[in-house]
């Protein structure tokens, strides 16, 4: 009842009509008018400049725009949600602790990335997990209803990039999801951009191969959980 | 951050071999969503954190001024109390001595004994006052 009532709001509000409640909550609307004008990137850097002014108080609307893009590229590293989510809380918790550092890097977003990378290649290197790279079972995930038709798509898309080596999957991801610039992609991985732009091509043979509509997609291992 | 060089990508990209993938790949970016446990914990984690830095710097802090306290006014005290202190020495004793034996006529055994003895009570009081 209070969620329609919160919806109606922010539709009245934002003028933007809310597909899911648990997508974008009233709390989280701030988020949304940024989302209007801003790139990512500029949101995570005003996100930051009120963590400047308001300290520890301001990072959960941090958390709240960056987390879903950070867990999912942590797990391409670490090839688990819960170790990626581990790395997610582990960063936020360094960022809490050194804030002038965050408050002081050019381009909070990739420095954002390179600090989730780093604590999720300290969780893979410490855990070393033997998966199935088709193994999706540790994944919680969300879609849409009109969505449900695509499951297998994003599950076999899935199971795709974790078949990559971590190196080749982690470029598609900021390529791709992140949208960046084998450039900016090569300062996040401290390559150089020859390096990326071959790993990258590397990767989209492979995932040519896998992902080919003609072929048809390789099935998924694990159950498809329920949102 | 270097700047954007869309030439670069297009030429080592090979986006037209690709886009069809690349179309696959984007349409799976909002599939994984974070678990409704991590919100709740990564905060409590990072103020725990920040609790605990703020904590620790207040000790170091004090523990520091502690530190400088007893460093600068320790040996401050310490002197202070017992400038007047003279050590018991030979030379201090035979002087008294020969001072009360050309004013009182004592013989100098006897005027060492009291020098002795005279030094020691001063010494006594003085330190009974001091602490």
């Amino acid at each position: 009842m209070s969620q329609a009532r919160d919806r109606s709001i922010c539709e009245e509000k934002f003028s933007v009509p809310v597909q899911n409640s648990r997508q974008i909550e009233p709390e989280r609307a701030s988020l949304w008018l940024m989302d209007q004008s801003h790139t990512f990137a500029e949101q995570v850097t005003i996100c930051v400049e009120r963590l400047t002014e308001s300290g520890v108080a301001a990072l959960g609307g941090l958390f709240d725009l960056t987390s879903q893009r950070l867990v999912r590229y942590a797990a391409t590293i670490t090839r688990n949600q819960h170790d990626a989510e581990d790395a997610v809380q582990a960063t936020l918790v360094l960022v809490a602790k050194s804030l002038r550092k965050i408050c002081q890097a050019k381009q909070p977003w990739p420095y954002l990335l390179r600090m989730v990378r780093n604590e999720a290649l300290l969780i893979a290197r410490r855990k070393q997990r033997w998966t199935l790279s088709g193994n999706l079972a540790d994944l919680s995930t969300h879609r849409l209803v009109d969505e449900v038709e695509m499951e297998e798509t994003f599950r076999a898309v899935w199971s795709a990039l974790r078949g990559l080596p971590t190196e080749q999957a982690e470029v598609v991801v900021l390529k791709i999801w992140e949208t960046m610039t084998f450039a900016q992609i090569a300062e996040v991985l401290e390559l150089s951009p020859d390096t990326v732009a071959s790993r990258y091509r590397y990767a989209m043979k492979k995932l040519t191969q896998k992902l080919d509509p003609a072929k048809g997609l390789e099935p998924a291992e694990g159950k498809v959980p329920h949102a | 951050m270097p700047e954007f060089d869309p030439d670069y990508d297009r030429r080592h990209g090979q986006p037209a071999d690709f886009q069809q993938v690349e179309s696959l790949v984007r349409a799976a970016s909002r599939y994984l969503q974070p678990t409704d446990d991590l919100r709740p914990n990564a905060l409590e984690a990072a103020r725990r954190a920040c609790r605990q830095q703020r904590t620790s710097r207040r000790l170091g802090g004090l523990a520091f001024l502690a530190l400088l306290v007893a460093a600068t006014g320790f040996p401050e005290v310490l002197f202070s109390s017992n400038r007047g202190l003279v050590a018991l020495q030979s030379s201090e004793l035979h002087r008294r001595a020969a001072r009360s034996v050309v004013e009182n006529g004592t013989e100098m055994n006897w005027a060492l004994y009291e020098a002795y003895r005279d030094l020691r009570r001063e010494h006594a009081t003085r330190l009974r006052h001091a602490h």
